[in-house]
């Protein structure tokens, strides 16, 4: 079930008053945002890294004063320096990451069929993985993590129409992917009015503005 | 019509965009380009059940961390989680800190290769602030320590649970943990009150059936006309110690003392079932001429530990057996667009959760989850493909069962 940008402001609220229900529910609503998130920035371990982040939220969140769009912005900040760390001691630990590289190459194998199969979530995230950097984060932070472009810039320490321009062109370069085509042909017209649950990260669905 | 976003304002406009996007981008961009949509779609969908594996892991952090009632300090910003590094140093090599995390080929990493002097801060970094080794240290060996005071603990339940405490510190681990389920340090032989057939104690009200190999017997036989040569040993060997719901599995003992096997002493087995606290009897047996006996424990329909208790308070440790519910999955319906799975585990109980999977290549990927109604079943619904998919259902696992995969469906082509 989907969390509506509302009730996150409600969850956020019983969590930072001890509430244990309330702050299941947070995580519920946000942890697999952020191991998405996590997996586009590619990091080796991205449940250790959510973890770190989610040990520093909670620690802090008696300090946290904000909504619920402050508080994405903060947690995917926290998100990012943690991945920063966990890269920093990968090298400082010289592990190379020719393993992990070749396993992912073993998965390629499957990305067609996942792609047919029109609904791995798993596909979408190594996809937007695969874009240049500035282009996957701002579309990751955007999208997955739902926060607007200013909130993208500040994090990015970038310019909001940077941001735009990387946006931009990240959301081009997937939609001349032949799997992201594929993918129209096997929703038929595709439409996201066809699919509201699709396009609503936290249950919003779609509006008339 | 656009995309109602978090944050999916007009702010998107895109005044230095080159060739400029009229409105509002995410929604138009993913309005013309369906695939792209789509795409947008999964990234921001619902959990996957492998995304929320870590619940548990998260609860128990919370409530550690969380300090209801504790005065908020001054209304600072919140940490933004710089604690590893300073914030100028962040801001400044922000770039180069970020190569790491795989996005550069790797001829611009070299470092990530193994390359000599790839061991320290990358090239252009600044070396870590005086003040962050003892922070981090502290940070460490304070993590070390709770490790260490968690590792002891576990060790000493497990301990208390499995009675290989002195007796002094069972009568203690008995004061502090009896509640949930630690034995006192004597080990009370079963009481004709507690004492049950072998079988007839299990879960879910299954019907007993008498074990073939043993004989219940609410007073185990005394063992005093067996003289026992200096300290006796008493091992147990579970055959399968992990089964059908509704099977049985068979127990080995073994009674020893210094003059190797003893025959004709008597040996109980007992059961203590998941969600029990109390050890239960669940069989008797006499050992045979090389001190061995065996009894079988039937019907069971739930986890259990089972130990065997011999002459003069001689115990064995105790084993675990497993117990799997069948789990089933059949097509309930297909009209061509979609299909109907039923999944179905008479054994299993009402809530436990069903996870859908669809065969991928060579790997099972995990797509719904559900959990059992009262009567024992779930209905996942499934889009019918250009080509045949393979399903199957997994039962998770819980205290009382363990994991359970179903028969394999076909959901034909649309």
């Amino acid at each position: 079930m989907a969390t509506k940008a509302g009730d996150l402001g409600g969850l956020l609220a019983r969590a930072r008053s001890g509430d244990e229900a309330g702050f299941l529910e947070l995580w519920r609503a946000l942890q697999p945002r952020l191991l998405r998130y996590l997996h586009v920035l590619g990091c080796d371990d991205p449940d250790d890294v959510a973890g770190e982040t989610w040990l520093q939220v909670v620690r802090d969140l008696h300090r946290f004063a904000g909504d619920d769009e402050d508080f994405r912005r903060w947690l995917f900040t926290v998100a990012r320096h943690r991945a920063i760390d966990a890269a920093r001691a990968r090298v400082r630990r010289r592990v190379s990451p020719m393993a992990d590289r070749l396993d992912g190459l073993a998965d390629e194998q499957l990305v067609e069929d996942e792609v047919l199969d029109g609904m791995s979530v798993k596909t979408a995230v190594a996809m937007l993985a695969g874009l240049s950097q500035d282009q996957a984060e701002a579309v990751a932070l955007r999208v997955i993590a739902g926060l607007d472009t200013p909130a993208v810039a500040s994090i990015l320490g970038k310019s909001p129409g940077a941001v735009r321009v990387a946006l931009h062109r990240g959301l081009r370069a997937l939609a001349a992917d032949p799997r992201v085509q594929a993918l129209a042909a096997d929703h038929g017209s595709g439409l996201p009015g066809q699919a509201p649950g699709l396009l609503a990260p936290w249950g919003g669905g779609l509006s008339e503005h | 019509v656009s995309t109602d976003f978090p944050g999916h304002r007009r702010d998107d406009l895109p005044g230095d965009v080159p060739g400029g996007l009229p409105g509002d981008l995410l929604g138009d961009i993913a309005s013309s380009e369906p695939g792209l949509g789509a795409l947008l779609g999964m990234l921001a969908a619902d959990a996957t059940p492998d995304e929320l594996t870590g619940e548990n892991a998260a609860l128990a952090m919370f409530r550690a961390n969380s300090q209801p009632g504790v005065p908020a300090p001054s209304p600072a910003e919140p940490d933004f989680g710089v604690g590893e590094f300073d914030t100028d140093e962040f801001d400044a090599g922000r770039a180069r800190a970020f190569q790491p995390l795989a996005f550069g080929p790797p001829e611009t990493e070299p470092g990530l290769l193994g390359a000599p002097g790839a061991s320290g801060p990358r090239a252009g970094g600044r070396s870590a602030p005086g003040g962050r080794h003892p922070r981090r240290q502290a940070r460490r060996v304070g993590l070390m320590a709770a490790a260490v005071t968690l590792a002891a603990a576990a060790g000493f339940a497990v301990a208390a649970y499995t009675e290989a405490l002195p007796a002094p510190l069972q009568q203690a681990a008995f004061h502090a943990l009896g509640f949930a389920g630690v034995p006192a340090s004597h080990h009370p032989a079963p009481s004709a009150a507690s004492s049950r057939a072998p079988g007839n104690a299990r879960g879910h009200g299954s019907p007993h059936k008498p074990a073939p190999s043993t004989s219940a017997s609410p007073q185990p036989s005394s063992s005093g006309t067996v003289p026992l040569a200096g300290q006796a040993s008493l091992s147990i060997t579970v055959t399968s110690g992990r089964i059908v719901a509704g099977r049985s599995d068979t127990f080995t003992a073994q009674l020893s003392d210094k003059s190797g096997g003893v025959a004709g002493a008597s040996v109980s087995l007992l059961e203590r079932e998941a969600g029990q606290t109390a050890w239960q009897l669940a069989g008797t047996a006499t050992t045979g001429g090389n001190g061995t006996a065996a009894l079988t424990a039937s019907d069971l329909t739930a986890n259990a530990a089972f130990r065997l208790k011999g002459p003069e308070g001689t115990l064995s440790r105790p084993v675990l057996v497993i117990v799997i519910p069948p789990v089933s999955a059949s097509l309930s319906g297909s009209n061509g667009k979609t299909g109907g799975i039923t999944a179905s585990s008479p054994l299993a109980a009402p809530g436990n959760i069903v996870v859908l999977q669809i065969l991928s290549g060579r790997h099972w990927m995990s797509l719904q989850m559900a959990r059992l109604n009262g009567a024992n079943q779930a209905q996942f619904m499934v889009r019918s493909r250009p080509r045949q998919r393979r399903y199957r259902v997994v039962l998770a696992p819980t205290a009382s069962h363990g994991l359970s995969v179903s028969n394999a469906v076909m959901v034909p082509p649309r």
